[in-house]
């Protein structure tokens, strides 16, 4: 119970962060390129062995929530969908089975800075990356895209590093 | 039938997966195609539009000198407008109540307590609904120019569509030559400072800085609205036309007031148009 109490708390507050504070950043031109998606850390942090029913259902109600917020119903919500269901292959992709154990939360004290740095970089990544696409729907100006993608996520990577640092504590 | 959910209960995570992907991926198609979007999953419903609305109240303080400048300079145009048309007219000859003066439009104050600019998908939220007469295909008007469309209202809150939304269409008109063209709003293309104007005729002579207008012909805006400026053109040879890129009147990363505008003979409009 106190565990999921967390995880709400964890969503209300990601979703004010996301909605009201980086969302309404003016940084002239460059703009476009400050727009890091960081209410996907709800799913990616969770432990391994959580259930994906219970994880599937955290992103449908995370993309929903930042979908309504931001006038996209579907958007957010499909590729929250996407990405946790290729979470843990992205994981093993980049690692060895027994690297990560199952029952601790994937945040960077517990998983270490330099496996933090792939792991969190290549979902953040992939995450941005869908995003776009979908929320271009064409492969129009496909560089620009990718490179969006990426100065985003290292954005995000940032965010959720210093935020990690604010709210959870080190054991 | 036995091996049946087997399957089920092998496979049953990415089967919930896929409903919950397949119901998402109906929601955004369903949202993108049709013309009038069901009206409660937007920021214009009760909750969001209320956290919207306190977010407002806490920051607007901090706009105040950027409001009154706008209005400031409002105002003097508008003065200088007024005033010119008295010593053109003659205050004789306008008498009150004479039918070539019908009232075509009235103007709601409104402010916008929400808006992106830096998306692909950018959407705006203003504090007026249903209760102060905003409707759905009303226009919104900035105190520079025009600043987008009603798509969605509420009791107290309505949701606009954007000049800068690759949704919004509307046809301008070029002030020195009358040449008409259709505004669209490209993106990865424009930012939240141009929009680009097509379809205009190649031989219409344009120079920079030519300013683009409402037409009125759409019935949503007044005509001779200004909407920007030209600052590059090009031209295609092939379909005979040029190609405009227009510097927006209104900055949209810094608005926060603006004017619902209500066509009263629309109906009228839309009832003549229906008979061609």
């Amino acid at each position: 119970m106190n565990n999921s109490l967390q995880h709400i708390v964890w969503v209300v507050g990601l979703l004010i962060s996301q909605v009201f504070i980086i969302d309404v950043v003016d940084l002239g031109t460059y703009s476009s390129y400050f727009t890091p998606l960081i209410f996907s850390f709800i799913i990616f942090k969770r432990r391994l062995e959580t259930p994906m029913t219970e994880l599937l259902i955290y992103a449908f109600i995370m993309g929903f929530l930042i979908d309504v917020f931001r006038n996209t119903v579907g958007l957010n919500m499909s590729v929250m969908l996407l990405i946790t269901i290729f979470r843990t292959r992205f994981l093993y992709l980049i690692s060895a089975r027994e690297d990560f154990d199952d029952n601790v939360e994937l945040n960077l004290f517990n998983i270490g800075l330099l496996r933090y740095l792939i792991y969190f970089g290549t979902v953040l990544f992939t995450h941005h990356f869908l995003f776009f696409l979908l929320e271009q729907f064409s492969f129009v100006n496909f560089f620009t895209l990718v490179f969006k993608s990426l100065i985003n996520s290292i954005i995000a990577l940032v965010l959720i590093g210093f935020l990690q640092y604010m709210f959870i504590s080190k054991k | 039938m036995r091996n049946l959910i087997l399957l089920i209960q092998k496979y049953r995570n990415f089967l919930f997966f896929l409903i919950l992907e397949l119901i998402s991926l109906f929601l955004l198609f369903s949202w993108k195609n049709t013309y009038h979007h069901s009206s409660y999953l937007n920021s214009s419903n009760y909750i969001s539009s209320s956290f919207f609305q306190w977010k407002n109240n806490v920051t607007t303080y901090f706009n105040l000198r950027e409001i009154n400048n706008q209005l400031v300079h409002e105002n003097a145009e508008l003065k200088e407008k007024l005033l010119n048309k008295d010593i053109l007219l003659g205050k004789n000859f306008v008498k009150f109540g004479d039918s070539l003066y019908y009232r075509t439009f009235r103007f709601q104050q409104a402010t916008i307590i929400h808006s992106q600019f830096k998306f692909t998908e950018n959407h705006m939220l203003i504090n007026k609904g249903l209760k102060n007469g905003v409707g759905i295909e009303m226009g919104f008007m900035g105190t520079k120019g025009i600043i987008g469309r009603v798509i969605n209202v509420s009791e107290h809150y309505a949701n606009v569509l954007p000049v800068i939304n690759s949704d919004f269409k509307l046809s301008v008109i070029h002030k020195k030559s009358n040449s008409w063209g259709d505004l669209s709003w490209i993106r990865g293309v424009n930012d939240y400072r141009t929009a680009t104007i097509d379809n205009i005729p190649i031989y219409a002579k344009i120079k920079l800085n030519d300013l683009f207008t409402t037409t009125g012909s759409d019935g949503i805006f007044p005509s001779d609205v200004p909407i920007g400026k030209v600052i590059k053109m090009e031209r295609d040879q092939e379909a005979q036309k040029k190609i405009i890129t227009i510097e927006l009147m209104e900055d949209f990363s810094n608005i926060h007031i603006g004017f619902v505008v209500k066509n009263l003979l629309k109906e009228e409009m839309i009832e003549i148009q229906s008979n061609e």
